[in-house]
């Protein structure tokens, strides 16, 4: 036996893994892990910038917050959740990657994110790309009338804006109706030919929600108040968000 | 230790069930064996001989030793299609039985007809002719809504007096002094994972079937063609280890049976390349570490589970992983995947726990009296457990767990009387 007693290195106040804990039902099971590698045989973004799924969180779980500090893997993530689907632990890796963008300075995060969270907060559609109520609502009414005009089984198609009351309150991705108008017909038939009852709201129509992949929770949290205030407001029984 | 005159009930034949049997037989107890299916033998006697230039101690023969011991075995009665449907009693049981209706046929004439119809599967093949009858009208149509009827209706039409039901589903009541449940386990349903493509890409295949066509055919073949696979590939630990299905245990089985298939595939065949893709390989059990040490010289290991599936042309299967050290994405064509699917519980437990009172533990596997120490005993005095239905095993870790439920029930036999 030892004469004096062996003094391990002092515990990190707070690591990566333990704030997530804290954050997480059963700690997220960061502990958990096989290291079987199924994340990484999943992921999309694995081997880029020589990282993968396995090898972060094995990372985060040694304590290495240092080393994955400002790593831009975290950028490369798409958030598919894949990782967490395929896991076997159910570990939630995804919520990893959203703390460790969420130490980038908000100012250093990558620029066409930033753009697009910055462009959502400044209008009440949440677009962004930027697009106005007038906008959409005359790209809807546009779309709209011409599909009434040349395809007959559609003549009484509607594409409401604003409608009090209805089942669903329907919000749509900025792209469509910026770059591809067209696009936004085949789920209007659909939900047509099965006799929905249903809205888009003025406020707050767009679907997407960039402050969430910037990691700015604070701006996340506005955008989802802003679309869930509209859906109230319209007093319609469901929010249907396809993002 | 003497059991004579006692009589006990063993629920299972399977290799548990079959050697608990012998050794109570042994010692001069009467034995009942109750046999859910049409045969004996259970999961152990679908698996095939793994013997390359030597034995490499599988297991998969003693089932059929074992089998034919007990057929010769007069102090054994066996029953066939029955199931248990109750207990009374305590110390003394009075077990009832269900027994669907027995079929009369010869063996012969069944044997015709299963040549004559053998693509509608009216008349299946048993694992042994140890195990007689060889051939049945298949249990699993039989088990259908108005099967019975529409069955024999069928092989009565194909083979004209082959086979015939003799009377109805009845009751019978065995009386019991000591009981042995020895109910196996369930094969893991790969279609769970689905991303491996299983039930859809056909050269994706359980290592059960593997096994099942070793014993047939004596060699690995792929199921598109017929043809030996050049180059093959297992996952390890599927359906094993994996809390979101609810199945944190190691299956204890797969990873010997995978490794011993591929190097008997490769006695046959040495051109035949084999990848294990695993987590880790627990090289358990006296000798295994030593064919281990073999194995990384003949087979690739590479430590990440893949969890995507794609077909190809030529029925060949994609695989993608990230490479062990480098992390980068990996993809690569196999002739055959083979998915190393696990040991579950039996789905009949739950209602054999609510019919003999006796727990199951929190994986859905009967619980020993004892908790954690894998003995034999339950919480009911006179009630025993023995094999897969406590847990995974192994073939020789089946018959060891039996034969020590075997021992236990006649220490209690000896007691009681």
């Amino acid at each position: 036996m030892a004469e004096e007693v062996i003094k391990l290195g002092k515990k990190k106040q707070s690591t990566l893994k333990d704030e997530i804990a804290k954050l997480l039902p059963d700690g997220g099971n960061l502990d958990l892990c096989l290291t079987c590698g199924a994340c990484s045989s999943g992921c999309p973004a694995t081997g880029i910038r020589d990282m993968d799924p396995r090898k972060l969180l094995r990372m985060a779980s040694l304590g290495m917050d240092e080393e994955l500090e400002r790593n831009p893997w975290v950028w490369m993530c798409s958030m598919c959740q894949r990782c967490i689907y395929v896991c076997p632990m159910k570990i939630d890796i995804p919520q990893l990657v959203y703390n460790l963008r969420s130490r980038w300075p908000r100012e250093e995060r990558p620029k066409g994110i930033l753009g697009s969270c910055d462009m959502a907060l400044r209008h009440d559609t949440c677009s962004a790309m930027g697009a106005s109520e007038e906008d959409f609502q005359f790209v809807v009414e546009d779309v709209l009338a011409e599909v009434r005009d040349t395809q007959p089984p559609f003549k009484d198609m509607e594409a409401p804006i604003d409608k009090m009351d209805a089942d669903y309150v329907l919000n749509q991705n900025s792209r469509e109706p910026v770059t591809e108008p067209d696009e936004m017909v085949p789920l209007w038939k659909i939900l047509h030919i099965v006799g929905a009852n249903w809205t888009y709201a003025s406020k707050g129509w767009a679907a997407e929600n960039y402050c969430m992949f910037l990691a700015d929770t604070d701006a996340w949290k506005h955008i989802v108040e802003v679309k869930a205030k509209a859906v109230d407001d319209l007093n319609a029984k469901y929010w249907l968000n396809t993002e | 230790m003497s059991g004579h005159g006692k009589r006990v009930l063993v629920l299972g034949g399977g290799i548990a069930g079959l050697y608990a049997a012998k050794v109570l037989a042994g010692h001069g107890t009467a034995v009942d064996l109750v046999e859910k299916s049409g045969f004996l033998g259970g999961h152990g006697l679908q698996y095939g001989c793994k013997a390359g230039a030597a034995c490499e101690k599988c297991g998969a023969c003693t089932v059929e030793q074992i089998l034919a011991d007990v057929a010769a075995e007069p102090r054994i009665t066996v029953h066939l299609r029955a199931e248990l449907a109750g207990v009374e009693g305590n110390g003394r049981f009075s077990a009832t039985i269900r027994q669907r209706p027995r079929l009369l046929h010869d063996d012969a004439d069944l044997a015709a007809c299963y040549k004559k119809t053998g693509g509608q599967r009216l008349v299946v093949r048993g694992w042994s002719p140890n195990n007689r009858p060889f051939y049945a009208v298949n249990p699993g149509k039989l088990s259908e809504e108005g099967g019975a009827e529409k069955v024999l209706g069928l092989v009565e039409q194909a083979c004209p007096g082959a086979a015939a039901v003799d009377g109805e589903e009845a009751e019978k009541t065995l009386p019991a002094d000591a009981i042995i449940v020895a109910t196996g386990f369930a094969p893991f349903d790969a279609c769970k994972k689905p991303t491996y493509g299983y039930g859809k890409i056909p050269n994706v295949v359980t290592g059960l079937e593997v096994e099942r066509g070793l014993r047939a055919e004596g060699r690995v073949l792929r199921p598109s063609d017929g043809e030996p696979p050049k180059k093959a590939a297992f996952i390890q630990c599927v359906g094993s280890r994996d809390i979101a299905l609810g199945n944190p245990w190691c299956s204890r089985v797969c990873c010997a049976y995978a490794l011993r298939i591929a190097q008997a595939a490769r006695y046959k065949d040495p051109e035949l390349s084999v990848t294990v893709f695993y987590m880790d390989i627990q090289s358990t059990g006296k000798s295994f570490p030593a064919f281990y040490e073999q194995c990384k010289k003949d087979l690739r290991f590479v430590r990440n589970i893949p969890v995507d599936a794609f077909p190809e042309q030529g029925g060949r299967v994609r695989v993608a992983w990230s490479h062990p050290k480098t992390g980068a994405r990996v993809e690569e064509a196999f002739d055959l995947l083979v998915l190393s699917i696990g040991i579950t519980p039996n789905p009949d437990n739950a209602g054999l726990s609510r019919a003999l009172f006796i727990p199951l533990d929190a994986d859905g596997f009967f619980a020993a009296g004892d908790g954690e120490l894998e003995r034999a005993a339950t919480i009911r005095p006179g009630v025993f457990v023995a094999g897969t239905a406590a847990g995974p095993k192994s073939i020789p870790a089946s018959m060891a767990h039996a034969a020590a439920a075997a021992a236990e029930a006649l220490e209690y036999l000896k007691e009681a009387s």
